[in-house]
């Protein structure tokens, strides 16, 4: 049931936020900046306008965290709704925050400072 | 990309790349127009019906739309169309030839959240561009580049289609493109359209294609709209998808309404059905020729080639109006697999050089009464779909 991500074009988003936790599935998350989201049949299809990028998430679990990806609850929270283990959707949401699909809640997470820039 | 290929293939439950043409008004007469466009139809949707169908593409989770025409500026309604898109959070790109966008028009543009515009120009040098596009259009293109960028719009194409007169320019395009902060985009001609009677004349020969195929590897920020796919078959993949579309991942919607399964198929063979009559969203989904398409295996009788996979026998337009079996090889394949002309060539739908009061092409026929014709689905020996998979 782990999930597969796959670009249709080259290239993956930025991570702009690191965080210090055990495990991913602990934290609030939502769509990062410019991305859009909708379910298909194998799971789902995100699109970011400002990259122009399309990424098929073949992953049916995704389209079942409505919560989470509008920031409202932690995936924990979600996870017996969706019969993955706490592993398996940790790696999820490694693969999608990798992505630049879904990003952290910034309030848990600090922002990465990009070089000659200060943090924000 | 096994996966990827393969959930593509069997259709989404909204289209990732909608054409809509706005209308067929064109204040140019580029000679391989794909829509023979000149003058605007009566009939043409109005901003009431535009904005309701864009309702229906906000509750289909559609991300953009490909705006063209025609001039689509030249619809009275331009602004209030793409800033209705803008508003429900529907992207918008639209292809122009940059005559309209003054300086006003390019502010206007800026103020939006997303769009994307491509400036069309088919040539480095107003010799090449205007002898394809008509006398001064390539100064109003640069114009309009220029208002663009003054204006601050990010991102604005310089869209080409490339032909033989263009294909020795790519240097050239690529120059003129930075000038203007512009990526450069290249497409394929297809003999759609006016470009039906000078396709011989303009597509690229054998070694101007594999010049070309070299070229965007090279350079792979150059954008394609995964249109030459077909070159694939030379080795290495291009980037984006690398099978037709069409009705799968592709359609287009006309001035008056009309859905067909590409830009590049207007015929009514490949017309799925009528806004005016079902919503987008029933035709998209439930058409009887988009469930074909998307049940049947591309270019079946290529299926033996050890660059089937990479190619899957190239673009389904061009096959169809120049006369040849949809299940064989694209007419520029570079193998150069035989698919010799089997059927008459099919004339392009209608031509809107001159006022003609045409309105929905079809019957209204209702959604599931396709009028896919089965003599175009059927290979040489008139075998339908199933039987010759594998066995050509």
């Amino acid at each position: 049931m782990t999930g597969s991500v796959a670009s249709t074009e080259s290239g993956v988003g930025e991570r702009r936020f690191r965080v210090t936790c055990d495990s991913l599935v602990e934290l609030r998350w939502r769509l990062a900046p410019h991305v859009q989201m909708r379910s298909e049949r194998f799971g789902a299809i995100a699109y970011n306008s400002r990259e122009q990028r399309l990424t098929l998430l073949h992953s049916s679990a995704i389209g079942h965290l409505p919560g989470l990806l509008l920031g409202v609850s932690a995936a924990a929270v979600e996870l017996s709704a969706l019969g993955l283990t706490r592993e398996q959707l940790d790696d999820l949401l490694a693969q999608l925050w990798n992505a630049g699909i879904l990003e952290p809640l910034a309030e848990v997470a600090q922002p990465i400072a990009q070089p000659g820039t200060e943090s924000q | 990309m096994t996966i990827v290929r393969d959930a593509l293939m069997e259709g989404l439950s909204s289209p990732l790349c909608l054409t809509w043409e706005l209308t067929w008004a064109c204040n140019l007469s580029c000679r391989h127009c794909l829509s023979s466009s000149g003058k605007p139809d009566p009939l043409e949707l109005d901003l009431q019906a535009c904005r309701r169908l864009l309702d229906d593409f906000r509750d289909m989770g559609i991300f953009y739309l490909n705006i063209g025409g025609g001039e689509p500026m030249m619809h009275p309604s331009f602004f209030g169309i793409i800033e209705y898109a803008d508003a429900l959070g529907i992207g918008v790109k639209f292809s122009t030839n940059g005559t309209r966008l003054n300086r006003e028009a390019a502010q206007r543009i800026a103020s939006l959240h997303y769009c994307d515009v491509q400036v069309s120009l088919d040539g480095a040098t107003a010799a090449v561009n205007d002898a394809i596009r008509g006398a001064g259009s390539y100064e109003r293109a640069l114009w309009a580049l220029q208002n663009l960028a003054d204006a601050g719009v990010q991102g604005s194409k310089i869209s080409v289609v490339v032909t033989k007169g263009s294909i020795g320019q790519l240097d050239e395009l690529r120059t003129l493109a930075s000038r203007f902060g512009a990526q450069l985009r290249l497409t394929r001609l297809r003999p759609s359209g006016r470009a039906q009677d000078c396709y011989e004349e303009l597509a690229l020969d054998d070694a101007q294609q594999r010049y070309l195929y070299e070229y965007l590897l090279r350079y792979p920020e150059i954008q394609t709209a995964d249109s030459f796919f077909h070159l694939n078959a030379l080795g290495a993949s291009l980037p984006g998808l690398n099978f037709c579309g069409a009705g799968r991942v592709v359609c287009l919607i006309d001035p008056v309404g009309d859905v067909y399964a590409c830009p590049f198929t207007i015929h009514p063979d490949f017309r799925a059905g009528s806004v005016r009559t079902d919503r987008f969203a029933t035709i998209w989904r439930s058409a009887e020729l988009f469930r074909d398409l998307r049940a049947q295996t591309p270019a079946a009788g290529c299926q033996r080639c050890d660059a089937y996979s990479r190619c899957h026998g190239g673009c389904l337009a061009t096959k169809f109006f120049t006369g040849r079996s949809l299940f064989g090889a694209d007419p520029s394949c570079v193998r150069a697999v035989g698919n010799p002309v089997s059927v008459p060539v099919p004339r392009r739908l209608s031509d809107h050089t001159r006022l003609v009061r045409r309105g929905s092409a079809g019957s209204s026929a209702a959604v599931g009464q396709s009028s896919l014709s089965s003599r175009r689905f059927r290979g040489v020996d008139g075998s339908s779909w199933g039987d010759i998979v594998g066995d050509v």
